[in-house]
């Protein structure tokens, strides 16, 4: 199975999109200082709804996805030409491969980086909160979500 | 005593790099995914077992359910686990980095585990 075929598959951006979901509700919990129970009121949904989101298993109808979004401040949906995304995802490769010239592997502790999110990332930060090393690299304009990625050594 | 090998997911995509685990020219993760594309039914969950691991490698968070840490019994190393509703992937960190040691079902999960901690232990003993 190839990386192209992988990202052809319904099934990959199924897990994406939910798991995507998952994130950006977790973000707004986080933001608004709120736990299920008050997610859920606000929401106007049963905690059941809340479950089903916060285990990554999203998967209501598109009108209750859309109402989901706007109620958490966010616009659904990011529709992106498949070539592109795997155009940038092989140049994304490609950037790692040059950037890691010489070393062979990265060490990350994928708990301590469980819930951070890119976006903290962008400007180049190379540790999570306590300082913890996450990844021997700088980042910059990183995100799968944007076409073009650039990835050099710190 | 088995020979080991690491060989880069090319599948996975991100900043931090996923192995796959080799024994004695034996890939495991390899030998679940054809097996189950052979036998149909829960194929399309090995892309979402992919896409997990694709989040994690692009520092993206992951729900409690779908990935947590996993006893390997092998003190100093760390397991994890990544699932879908009827397949698993467990792993390792190490200083290599993060490796895919084995792949099963849920509906297997038990035996699963012991081949999986026997594999990380006899891996975990090759390098000393």
């Amino acid at each position: 199975m190839k990386r192209e075929d992988v990202l052809r598959h319904p099934a990959y951006w199924f897990e994406d999109v939910q798991n995507e979901l998952y994130s950006q509700v977790v973000d707004y919990m986080d933001r608004e200082k709120i736990n299920r129970s008050e997610l859920a009121k606000r929401l106007k949904v049963s905690k059941g709804y809340v479950s089903q989101i916060l285990n990554g298993n999203y998967n209501y109808t598109l009108k209750k996805w859309i109402e989901l979004c706007l109620a958490i401040g966010i616009v659904p949906g990011v529709y992106r030409k498949l070539d592109d995304v795997i155009e940038a995802d092989k140049e994304f490769a490609r950037a790692k491969k040059d950037a890691i010239r010489g070393e062979t592997t990265t060490v990350v502790d994928l708990d301590k980086i469980s819930s951070i999110n890119l976006k903290h990332l962008k400007t180049g930060t190379s540790t999570a909160s306590g300082g913890h090393k996450i990844a021997e690299y700088e980042y910059r304009e990183f995100s799968p979500y944007t076409a073009k990625t650039v990835l050099e050594p710190a | 005593m088995s020979k080991f090998a690491l060989d880069e997911m090319n599948n996975v995509n991100g900043v931090i790099t996923f192995y796959r685990l080799i024994e004695d020219g034996v890939c495991y993760w390899n030998e679940f995914c054809v097996e189950i594309e052979k036998e149909g039914t829960h194929y399309e969950q090995v892309f979402a077992l992919t896409a997990q691991m694709n989040r994690k490698a692009n520092l993206q968070s992951l729900a409690e359910k779908k990935y947590h840490a996993y006893d390997t019994k092998v003190t100093g190393v760390s397991g994890f686990e990544f699932k879908t509703k009827d397949l698993r992937a467990y792993g390792i960190k190490d200083e290599q980095g993060n490796i895919i040691i084995f792949a099963g079902k849920k509906s297997n999960q038990d035996d699963d585990e012991v081949t999986f901690r026997s594999i990380v232990k006899r891996y975990t003993e090759s390098k000393r």
